[in-house]
């Protein structure tokens, strides 16, 4: 039998998953101006391969709008998880003439009035969503002279783009995929395919949906569990061309005009990693002043200070990964491992699961269209919290070398830890979303709320939602936690492992009994990695009068909360 | 694979239950999204492509069969 070929074999697949009849957990709505159900095999397959196991519902084509409004429509009662609206501009035009002479308005503002309908419904059904914004359209009555009219068709298409996006990224948690970034890769021909729009309304060609799919999905992912945080690179090979201990620091290849300055485009984009909130190390088998001759030459771009920990040794890699990642206090699974050489990738991803060691092509001129094209580098744009982590990751270096040489209370003596708990304002909602979502270790796991689920809560005078942002000597840690109390119970109760081990958590758990006016009901979940969580609590437990009980095994508990740790001092007021 | 499996797993029925005599309308799960994909999948298994009219004429498996055979596609 022959194989089907790939397009055809993910569209069978997914048939295949449906049938398997495995339990969904994503209800995903699809609504589009046009029949967008070509889409649901390739997002399927692309989601169930991101864990996000989904379910469909594809709305009638044209019915966008109604759909959200009305309270009782067949998408508000699938009651969605995610939603993906996808309009096309000549749908939203339709009727009217195309842009040639006349006001834009009239054609930006229903792709904007679309985006604020998506983003109301979407809050209300405490739904994740994901606008598409729609392509150019193909058509252009002047052709290449289009491009010359302020008032054409792509000046149209674009000036309503923008101001949707606009429209849709001031509510925080909305996603917007680009269905412009798919014609880019593939072309205008191989996008639209007339023929099946003018027999089904189906614009787009099957090749064109699935890579449209794949974007949502990366997004999704994303969004729900959260962007890789280090990366890791060897030296030799993937810094520079040529080995320092063969050719010597001042040979190794970073000259201009050829592969060296390919190397040297490879440091800056690194640098511009950084910038977004990537954590930058270093792993290279070397004698180190040899490295650090290499990383002092006029040419480099990327300084020693960029990186966040180096280990330049001969010990096997695996080690100092592991090493590194346990100094920012990240899993394994944030990693991604940079290095030329397939033994070094190997024993590092079978010694260390969860990290994802990536190889390069072999041209350095290839390196960054690799990445953009493989995504594992993808990230949301940064919160302000993100975008400070790279700093704080060197200042936490610090913090270990005063630990190395006293006992734990004298360590924490000499942080000069301070906290602030804060009642969040509507512009911390997004900071407050992801640390619920992303919080993997401290946390009691359940329920895990939706953002628009916390900025009900916050609105709720009669739950209490705190925010935590702390700061020491060595460095400012930003937000990095926040609990919920509702009535005696602790709803919620998350702390950034950056943060953890120091009090934040025992200062936290004092604030939340003081809100809860005695003992706490709390229930934490068993999860695969909030073993932390789990064990502060049963210090705090509370049988018979008497705390530090056996192990949470996922039943409610009843906590006594400590007394305030007298190392942690406050900063900006508590309230409670 | 054949022609009558290619359909049976795009259109969910037995492939025993396809043969020339089937008509579009006696498939019930053959309705006109599944057209489309019936279309996109002897398109791509069978490296061809059909006009939107020759997207029209198919209203039988043998309708398929002999639109494919003009194509030099013997199934």
């Amino acid at each position: 039998m022959i194989a089907p070929p790939t397009l055809l074999a993910r569209r069978l697949g997914w048939k295949e998953v449906e049938r398997g009849g495995r339990p969904a957990r994503t209800r995903t709505a699809l609504l589009s101006t046009f029949t967008v159900d070509p889409i649901t095999p390739y997002l399927g397959m692309a989601m169930e391969e991101a864990d996000l196991a989904p379910t469909f519902f594809v709305g009638q084509f044209g019915q966008v709008t109604s759909e959200f409004l009305d309270p009782m429509s067949a998408t508000a009662r699938f009651r969605p998880d995610l939603v993906v609206v996808w309009p096309s501009l000549e749908d939203l035009w339709g009727g009217a003439a195309l842009p040639l002479d006349g006001a834009l308005d009239g054609y930006v503002e229903p792709l904007v009035e679309m985006a604020g309908v998506a983003a109301a419904a979407a809050a209300k059904w405490s739904a994740m969503l994901v606008f598409v914004l729609p392509a150019l359209p193909m058509v252009r009555p002047l052709g290449v002279g289009d491009a010359t009219n302020p008032l054409g068709v792509a000046a149209a298409a674009y000036a309503a783009r923008e101001a949707a996006r606009a429209a849709l990224t001031i509510h925080p948690g909305v996603l917007v995929a680009d269905a412009e970034d798919v014609v880019r890769g593939l072309s205008t021909g191989a996008t639209f395919d007339p023929r099946r729009w003018y027999s089904a309304r189906i614009p787009w060609s099957e090749v064109a949906f699935s890579i449209l799919a794949e974007q949502v999905a990366r997004l999704v992912s994303l969004a729900r569990f959260g962007a890789r945080k280090v990366v890791v690179v060897d030296a030799d090979n993937t810094l520079w061309g040529g080995v320092v201990g063969e050719v010597g620091p001042e040979r190794v290849d970073i000259l201009d005009n050829g592969p060296g300055e390919a190397y040297r485009g490879f440091q800056q984009y690194l640098i511009e990693l950084r910038r977004a909130g990537l954590v930058l190390a270093l792993a290279s088998k070397n004698n180190e002043p040899e490295v650090w001759r290499a990383f002092g030459r006029r040419e480099m771009v990327l300084r020693q200070e960029h990186l966040s920990a180096w280990r330049v040794n001969w010990k096997p890699k695996a080690e100092n990964i592991d090493d590194m990642v346990a100094e920012f206090n990240l899993g394994l699974e944030s990693v991604v491992f940079i290095d030329d050489s397939p033994m070094e990738r190997d024993s590092v991803v079978s010694a260390l699961p969860g990290v994802r060691a990536v190889a390069f092509p072999e041209d350095p001129s290839d390196w960054i269209a690799m990445i953009t094209k493989d995504g594992f580098l993808d990230r949301l744009p940064p919160t302000t919290d993100d975008l400070t982590r790279a700093n704080s990751y060197g200042a936490e270096r610090q913090r270990r070398v005063a630990r190395s040489t006293l006992t734990h209370e004298q360590y924490l003596d000499t942080l000069r830890l301070e906290v602030a708990m804060f009642m969040p304002a509507p512009d911390d909602l997004a900071r407050l979303a992801q640390l619920v979502a992303k919080t993997n270790q401290f946390t009691l796991h359940q329920p895990r709320h939706s953002e628009a689920t916390l900025a009900a809560i916050i609105g709720d005078p009669s739950i209490a939602v705190r925010l935590v942002a702390a700061r020491d000597r060595f460095g400012d840690y930003g937000v990095v936690g926040a609990f919920v109390v509702v009535g005696r119970k602790l709803d919620t109760f998350v702390l950034s492992c950056r943060a953890m081990g120091r009090g934040v958590e025992v200062a936290m758990l004092t604030a939340a009994g003081k809100l809860a006016g005695g003992p706490i009901d709390v229930q934490v979940e068993v999860g695969a990695r909030n073993a932390p969580a789990r064990e502060f609590f049963a210090i705090h437990r509370v049988v018979d009068g008497v705390t530090d009980g056996p192990a949470t095994d996922g039943r409610r508990i009843s906590v006594l909360a400590p007394s305030w740790p007298k190392h942690v001092s406050s900063f900006g007021g508590l309230t409670w | 694979m054949n022609l009558e499996e290619l359909l049976g797993l795009i259109l969910e029925v037995d492939p025993s239950y396809l043969t020339d005599a089937t008509l579009r309308a006696d498939v019930t799960n053959w309705d006109s999204l599944a057209h489309l994909s019936v279309v996109s999948g002897v398109e791509e298994m069978f490296d061809v492509l059909l006009s939107t009219s020759e997207m029209r004429e198919v209203t039988s498996v043998a309708a398929l069969r002999a639109i494919l055979r003009t194509k030099g596609v013997v199934v």
